[in-house]
Order: C-alpha cells, then sequence, then structure tokens
C-alpha cells in the first residue's frame, strides 16, 4: 500500500486512474479497458497508466484479463470501494 | 405507503455510513407494512434487482462512461430516474421519494416534479464540512446542489443537532424545515459469540494485550493521524497495547508510513476493507474503541461499538457528543489533541471499574437508538411532507 501514497495520500495519478476507472465505467470483466482505450478517455499519457496501473494490480484494486487487443483492466470491488472513498 | 430510497451506496457497496443507515432504515420501513424501493449503483456480483428482507433493491448499473466524476454523478443519477420510472410503471406511484445527501439530489428532485410527490432529503454531512471549507470549483458546485435539494425538499432530515445547526446556518432554512432523526444501531446484532482468542491471534494479538480498535474511511476527517501520535505516547508507558485500523482510503500510505516512523509498527495493525461478519467478530474481541474523527455528523461506528460492549472514547465533535455522555457510557477526547487522547486510553488501560461502568451503559444507550423507534419517526416525518409539499 505505502507504493501508491504521494505526501497526501493516494499520489495524484493513482488518485485520477481510480477514478477515471470508477467513471469510465470499468468495474467488470465486461467493461475492461485497455491502456490505450484509457489513454485516449483520460488523457494520461499510456507510460504513466501502465506504471500506475501495476502499483494498483499488486494493491488489489485493479485486475486484468486478456484480449485480442492485449491485456485489459478493471476495478476489482476493493477497487470500486477505494476509488469511491476518494469523494465521501 | 410506496418509498422510493435513493442512495450511491448501499451494501456491499459500503463506503460511508450512508450504506448502513439506508440498508437498516429500509428494512425497518419495510417491517412496518411500507413497500419500500432501494435505488442505488450496481456492484460486481449482485443482481441488478432482487427483494432482500422484504426491501426491492434495484441496483442500477451507469451505462456510459463519464470523464470526471461530477458528470459520472449527473449520469447515474439519470439512470436513477429511468429506473424510478420503471418502478412507477411496474409497482405503482410512489407516495414519497427520499434522497441521501447531494450525490442523489437530482434524480429525487426529478421525481418529486415528474410524479408530484414529496420529496425528503436526508443530509448525512455537508460540503463545507467534509471539506472544511469550500476550497475548489467542484466543492462549490457540490455545496450549490446541497442547497438546491435542501430548497427543493419538503423537509430535511439529518442526523443530529449538530447538523442541524450547520444547515440552518449555511442554507438559511427555517427551523421547522429540519428534523433532527439520530442514525440507529440493531444491538441484536451485535450480540454475538465469537472465538475471542482465535480473533486476536488472527490479528497478531498476545494473549496478554489491550486491543484497540478504529474503524473508517482512511481520510484526513477520521483523524486517524491523530490517534497515531497517541499511541506513540502511550506505548511509553504501556507497552502491551495493539491498536487495529480498519477500513481503508486514500490517507492508508501515509498513515502506515507515519506507524512505521513513529515506532509503532508492532502496535499497529492495518486491516483494510473487512466484511461485516468479521468486523462484528473484531468489535466483540476488542477492550477499547476509539473514534477520533475532526468532522463528524454522527458518527455510527460509535454506536456499533457501544452495541458491543465497548468503551468508547470519541473526540467531542459534532454527533459523537450527542451519542456518548462523557464520563457515564464513554469518554470525551480534545478533537486533534493526541495528548487529550493518550490520556483517556490510559485512564481505560487502568480503571476496571470505569471500564465496567462504561461497557454497562453503553449497552444500555445503544438500545435507545433503534432502528424500529427511528422507522416511526420517519413515517411521522414523511406524513410532515405531504402536508407541506409544493410543485411550483
Amino acid at each position: 500500500m505505502g507504493m501508491l501514497e504521494g505526501e497526501q495520500g493516494f499520489s495524484s495519478l493513482v488518485k485520477n486512474l481510480l477514478s477515471s476507472l470508477l467513471t469510465l465505467g470499468a468495474v467488470d470483466r465486461s467493461k475492461a479497458l485497455t491502456i490505450v482505450e484509457l489513454s485516449k478517455r483520460t488523457g494520461m499519457e499510456a507510460r504513466c497508466i501502465d506504471s500506475t496501473i501495476t502499483l494498483l494490480i499488486r494493491s488489489g484494486y485493479v485486475a486484468s484479463i486478456d484480449s485480442e487487443n492485449g491485456a485489459r483492466f478493471y476495478l476489482t470491488p476493493n477497487g470500486i470501494l477505494a476509488a469511491s472513498s476518494l469523494y465521501s | 405507503m410506496r418509498i422510493i430510497m435513493l442512495s450511491w451506496e448501499y451494501p456491499p457497496r459500503i463506503v460511508g455510513g450512508i450504506s448502513r443507515h439506508v440498508y437498516f432504515l429500509s428494512r425497518a420501513l419495510a417491517s412496518e407494512g411500507c413497500e419500500v424501493h432501494v435505488v442505488t449503483l450496481d456492484f460486481p456480483g449482485k443482481s441488478i434487482y432482487e427483494v432482500e428482507d422484504g426491501v426491492h433493491v434495484h441496483r442500477v448499473p451507469v451505462e456510459i462512461g463519464a470523464s470526471n466524476f461530477h458528470m459520472w454523478v449527473a449520469l447515474f443519477n439519470h439512470f436513477f430516474e429511468k429506473r424510478i420510472g420503471y418502478i412507477t410503471h411496474n409497482f405503482g406511484k410512489p407516495d414519497v421519494v427520499h434522497s441521501h445527501d447531494w450525490l442523489t439530489a437530482l434524480s429525487g428532485i426529478s421525481a418529486k416534479h415528474m410524479l408530484r410527490i414529496p420529496l425528503v432529503v436526508t443530509f448525512h454531512s455537508t460540503e463545507r464540512g467534509r471539506s472544511q471549507g469550500l476550497a475548489n470549483p467542484e466543492s462549490y458546485m457540490v455545496d450549490s446542489i446541497e442547497w438546491w435539494a435542501s430548497y427543493e425538499a419538503s423537509i430535511v432530515i439529518t442526523v443530529s443537532s449538530h447538523m442541524k445547526d450547520e444547515l440552518i446556518r449555511y442554507f438559511k432554512l427555517p427551523e421547522d424545515k429540519v428534523y433532527v432523526i439520530h442514525n440507529g444501531v440493531d444491538p441484536s446484532i451485535f450480540n454475538i459469540s465469537v472465538d475471542r482468542d482465535s480473533i486476536r491471534g488472527r490479528l497478531g494479538v498476545k494473549p496478554w494485550e489491550k486491543l484497540i480498535v478504529s474503524v473508517g474511511r482512511m481520510s484526513h476527517q477520521k483523524g486517524f493521524h491523530i490517534l497515531l501520535q497517541a499511541m506513540s505516547i502511550v506505548i511509553h508507558r504501556y507497552r502491551d497495547v495493539k491498536l487495529i485500523l480498519v477500513g481503508d482510503g486514500y490517507m492508508r500510505g501515509e498513515l502506515e508510513r507515519q506507524a512505521s516512523d513513529l515506532g509503532l509498527s508492532e502496535h499497529v495493525v492495518f486491516t483494510g476493507f473487512i466484511d461485516d461478519v468479521y468486523l462484528k467478530a473484531i468489535l466483540k474481541s476488542a477492550d477499547i474503541m476509539v473514534v477520533c474523527s475532526l468532522y463528524e455528523p454522527f458518527g455510527i461506528v460509535a454506536l456499533e461499538g457501544m452495541a458491543s460492549g465497548l468503551p468508547v472514547i470519541v473526540s467531542a465533535t459534532g454527533g459523537l457528543k450527542e451519542i456518548v455522555e462523557h464520563e457515564v457510557d464513554g469518554l470525551w477526547a480534545s478533537p486533534g489533541d493526541p495528548a487529550s487522547l493518550a490520556s483517556c486510553i490510559e485512564r481505560l488501560l487502568v480503571d476496571a471499574d470505569l471500564v465496567s461502568k462504561l461497557r454497562f451503559n453503553a449497552i444500555v444507550k445503544a438500545k435507545r437508538f433503534d432502528w424500529r423507534n427511528i422507522a416511526k419517526k420517519v413515517l411521522e416525518a414523511y406524513g410532515d411532507a405531504g402536508r407541506r409539499a409544493r410543485f411550483q
């Protein structure tokens, strides 16, 4: 968990990505998004998404599935709660 | 009476206190003979529609992605409205729509005008309180929606007298429009037998150690950083103490680092999110509960601790002061003051008579907050809302 934080809790990259996965609706396998799709829809650089998402997977907030277009990512139930807690 | 209850969180989507509030209130209203429809957000593994203990639960998927949180809120309110239309068509016109906090206010207001039914809004907190002021454009927008919801509502319910004062001051509401109905607790669900040694062992608590528990979202508002500072004072005199922090949130990493920096690594355990069954078991296995929020409209966690028979220490702020009577059924610490909190903890570590008194009185106090009584008050409020409803 410690790897996710900045000076005030989650780093801004982690917050942005968690929040984006929630609001874009990537909350189960059927709605999972690739890094390219996430980059297009959030404006974040694919490289930043790639490194941040690895941390989120290790923390249990994001899961991935394989697809023809490469790995797709979605929030786990704990990830949904963590993303929601940013606004509560 | 047919009721539509709107909430962005509902078990198993438990983000804050609203989830539990809506869960228990809905069940209590159903027990009173009401037809209750909870409209909430979907969650992996749960059905879109099911009837749970007499409550119709509609878990609505948000079919369109949004580029930011506030647009997402507007979109999910749209899908809530669609579901309200479905409920009206298939079950009949509701008698009242009840929104919880600003997040579901927009669909509540729409339902009010489209169906010409009274709107009731429960404020569990305010943006000004949560953010300790209005510091950015998003906060101003949320504050405006809160004001608009309080204006459109036939009546406003809030969870403590402290919050009532806040709402009247912030939104210039007439005093008689705001009803105080406290959160509740079902003491029977905390009256359970657990294998205390096994639970404590699972948490790494040694048999001779005192177990302090604190539960909540890991945000600045909840004051866990103050509790860690207090613990660093306590362990200088009392080494055999372990603190269990239950919950997760954006500050968890920072809190883990703080615990390490303070030399508390062997004295603090972070559990992350846990299910309700395990939480109840931990509460039954603990010796002390601490709720050290810097801002707390109510503090349902303190009530759950009391129902579990724990001596509780709370910050003397907001609704916590209304739940706990100092020296009678709990102790008050000064908000944001680690020394005050450490002093309260140390008293409970050494004074067995005080602990016994607080435990006994806490269990008695918790019974006053029975959800059945709260449901009756809410039904009276719905009746008043019907009489006061205006549709201009």
